[in-house]
């Protein structure tokens, strides 16, 4: 009666260690897939404002009309090009896959135009956002944001 | 037999431990390296901006013949502006990049052509979440200044 006791206590315990491993298994997958993902779309921001720069930097330079929008069409291009799930076009938004695209400079020979990418990434696990330097995640999602700066020609 | 069971008691939580932290060590190497590919896109984006900016800044000069006309045109990278509006759109390129430090920064005109060189230094590695391990590396970026169209170089 005794050693049955003992040995299906032994099995309960096993049991419950499996499933307290099987969770901390789980937990480790899944913040490093989103980590990964988190970094990719980072990369994609960061490409996606260095080629909207650029354009921004010679359309408007040619006082090419309508150049904030073609450079936005471009920063959309690269973000789509880079797997991202886009949701609305929406700055300040909180709500995951939303992205915006800002200027700021002027037209003039010998200024600058600086154009800033933002997209809002979808994060799980809260460690995510200050390991890739943007702070705390606000809820269940965190800005991904790239400027760039450049010349205008 | 049953005795040799319970003694089996305890062993899959600390294995389990120890195979979590062992992963998550194999683990941080490749986080470090997604980290900095990102990182190391955008320095070389600021150094391109950089060679941009301080191949704006030309030197003109022009040979006109008796009737003014200008028949052609020399160019040149000025060595005094060039290399103060390169570290300027550097400087701001590389704000926002976090834990980024700019070890060394040159823009070297040469004729036409503005070479800009810098060596910087992030965390990473896969150990600097224990305060350790900074990886360094060097971006360059020329930019050329084109001769307009329809007029012959000196």
């Amino acid at each position: 009666m005794l050693a049955r006791f003992v040995r299906e206590l032994s099995g309960q315990a096993a049991v419950v260690e499996t499933v307290i491993m099987l969770i901390m298994l789980i937990a480790f997958f899944g913040g490093f897939s989103a980590y990964a993902v988190a970094t990719h779309a980072r990369a994609v921001v960061i490409g996606a404002a260095t080629v909207a720069g650029r354009a921004a930097s010679i359309q408007c330079g040619q006082g090419a009309p309508g150049w904030q929008a073609d450079a936005t069409a471009v920063a959309e291009a690269a973000l789509r090009a880079g797997g991202l799930q886009l949701g609305a076009s929406q700055s300040g938004s909180t709500q995951p896959g939303a992205w915006s695209v800002s200027f700021q400079g002027s037209c003039t020979a010998g200024s600058q135009v600086s154009v800033t990418v933002s997209y809002n990434q979808l994060d799980l696990f809260p460690f995510v956002a200050p390991l890739l330097g943007q702070g705390a995640a606000a809820g269940w999602s965190f800005d991904l944001a790239s400027t760039a700066v450049y010349p205008v020609e | 037999m049953s005795r040799g069971l319970g003694e089996q008691r305890g062993q899959v939580l600390p294995l389990g431990v120890i195979m979590v932290i062992v992963l998550l060590l194999a683990a941080l190497p490749v986080l470090s390296a997604g980290w900095l590919l990102g990182t190391r896109s955008a320095v070389q984006r600021a150094a391109d901006a950089a060679a941009l900016a301080g191949a704006g800044r030309a030197l003109i000069a022009k040979q006109v013949d008796a009737r003014g006309n200008t028949y052609c045109e020399s160019l040149a990278v000025d060595p005094v502006n060039a290399p103060s509006a390169a570290a300027a759109y550097w400087a701001e390129n590389t704000a926002a990049i976090p834990s980024l430090q700019t070890t060394d920064f040159l823009a070297l005109p040469a004729g036409p052509t503005l070479t800009v060189q810098a060596t910087v230094s992030a965390p990473g590695g896969g150990l600097e979440l224990f305060g350790q391990g900074t990886v360094t590396w060097t971006v360059t970026a020329e930019a050329e200044l084109q001769q307009p169209p329809g007029v012959a170089a000196c």
